[in-house]
């Protein structure tokens, strides 16, 4: 069943949108990408049962994971969270995921949060053609109480 | 999770084992690709306790099964059924350590806090991690692969002849893989990655001949046991041949190089005497410049732009300008770029000198 939570008030207008780890972005070549955008937007993301768990970057939440070989301390995609355009994309991405590895959502989280991001909340890359995308948060941005709905995956 | 009793298997298997690259990443890698010596091998992410427990899947793969898998005619699954051993490795955190390492490569670097297990597995004991029917190659999950690049070894003759002694041979499969990898590795290949481990070896103290070695030996473990030099058949006469399976157009720039060093061999006598004379007289050789630029070397600009001529003059006359720029591109500078083309040219002036003396033909 989904659980809709209440969007806290967005920071004021005219606040800089200075972004969450910017310290540890800024050690990353070309990070965030320069074709990273602020928009109004919903947006998806795996989530875990407990929400205060599921918006934190995995270069923190899993430092010592690789992408392509390199520590993902080391990587841009470290601090960014990855969300979807649509629910559809996120249970299809799921599902190519179970396919190679049937508890695949034990490793990501088995729900969803369903999220409005605004343009104060901070910048997020285009999406590619699987409507995946990338966002740096700003560092006002709190997930849990940006979350619009929180449900499993696939009930 | 499920839990494996004893015996477990020497984890010096998993530690003789380089990471190559993710063949699934979905939010982190899901599959990746290992080789040792001489085989490719499979890593299936499989089970969490989501505390400080992961466990993967491993086994090896022929290169037949992982080709028809990258063209999409096997599945995962295939090749998991088709394995000839399956092991399920358990990484586990060490208590206290929160920084838990659920990485197959990182946990094959060494020197992290974890400890890993390894049991030899029926597949019926692992049932409930096995891969779908539908779990084939996709290209969209593999950033680090490019099928538009050559991906199929083919079979191709190296021509021998004359008086063969063991210690040829030694030097000459020695020598010709150093070089197939420093091909390999400096070109764009099925596996995107490749640059970034270049760069790393680049990085490292190039100090006397310790990094030389090192970045060689560093090149072949770059190379997937896909395209890693596989001997077909040797035929020992006057003219005789080594048949070799490995990407040709790699072997073709092997060959290459050799003519056109022994058309312009004094050329390169000369050459690599200057920029030795060079680096000698400046006490360049046993510094450690890996984290120096070219504006910080303790060397002038007549005699930077003198470095930078003769080595466009070697990657002219070898007819390598783009292998020479891509590892110019991922030196930290001049100086430890044409450390590392002298090592290069070391390497192909001793097969230059098997080819003269009428051993090889290629």
């Amino acid at each position: 069943m989904n659980a809709e939570v209440s969007a806290s008030a967005a920071p004021g207008a005219g606040e800089q949108a200075k972004l969450k780890y910017a310290h540890e972005i800024k050690q990353v070549c070309d990070c965030p990408p320069a074709s990273s955008q602020s928009v109004d937007c919903y947006a998806y993301r795996f989530a875990f049962d407990k929400l205060d768990k599921s918006f934190t970057p995995v270069a923190l939440f899993n430092p010592q994971m690789t992408v392509s070989g390199r520590p993902v301390a080391h990587c841009c995609e470290g601090y960014s969270l990855s969300m979807f355009d649509t629910l559809e994309q996120l249970r299809k991405r799921a599902r190519a995921g179970l396919d190679r590895a049937p508890n695949f959502l034990k490793r990501i989280g088995d729900h969803f949060v369903r999220i409005k991001l605004t343009a104060l909340d901070g910048i997020r890359t285009p999406s590619s053609s699987n409507g995946h995308f990338e966002f740096f948060e700003a560092a006002t941005f709190d997930g849990p109480s940006r979350s619009l709905a929180h449900a499993r995956l696939f009930p | 999770m499920k839990s494996f009793g004893r015996p477990f298997e020497p984890i010096r298997l998993v530690d003789t084992q380089n990471y190559i690259c993710d063949l699934v990443n979905i939010e982190g890698p899901l599959v990746c690709l290992f080789r040792d010596a001489k085989r490719n091998w499979i890593y299936i992410w499989c089970d969490t306790d989501g505390v400080k427990r992961e466990r993967w899947m491993i086994f090896p793969v022929s290169r037949p099964f992982l080709i028809a898998y990258l063209k999409r005619s096997s599945s995962l699954l295939d090749l998991v059924a088709g394995a000839e051993s399956t092991y399920v490795l358990d990484i586990k955190s060490v208590p206290g350590d929160r920084s838990f390492d659920n990485s197959p490569s990182a946990a094959n670097d060494g020197g992290l806090s974890t400890s890993r297990r390894l049991k030899k597995v029926a597949l019926s004991e692992i049932e409930e991690y096995l891969p779908s029917y539908d779990s084939l190659f996709e290209e969209e999950f593999a950033p680090d692969i490019s099928l538009a690049r050559e991906l199929i070894p083919v079979s191709f003759d190296i021509p021998i002849d004359g008086h063969w002694f063991f210690a040829d041979l030694n030097k000459f499969s020695k020598i010709y893989s150093q070089l197939y990898a420093f091909f390999y590795c400096t070109k764009p290949r099925f596996v995107k990655n490749i640059g970034e481990r270049v760069r790393s070896n680049l990085s490292a103290p190039w100090m006397g001949g310790y990094s030389r070695v090192n970045l060689f030996e560093a090149l072949k473990k770059s190379v997937p046991s896909l395209h890693d030099l596989e001997i077909k058949s040797i035929q020992y006469a006057s003219p005789g041949q080594i048949k070799i399976e490995a990407l040709k157009s790699v072997g073709e720039s092997v060959a290459g190089v050799i003519k056109n060093y022994l058309e312009n061999r004094q050329v390169m006598v000369d050459a690599e005497k200057s920029i030795n004379t060079l680096l000698s007289s400046n006490h360049l050789r046993r510094l450690d410049l890996s984290a120096k630029l070219d504006d910080q070397l303790f060397l002038s600009s007549e005699n930077l732009n003198f470095l930078i001529e003769k080595r466009n003059l070697i990657a002219s006359k070898l007819g390598c300008i783009e292998e020479f720029n891509k590892l110019a591109e991922y030196s930290p500078n001049s100086v430890v770029s044409a450390k590392a083309q002298l090592a290069l040219l070391v390497r192909v002036k001793r097969l230059a000198e098997l080819q003269a003396s009428g051993l090889t033909d290629l």
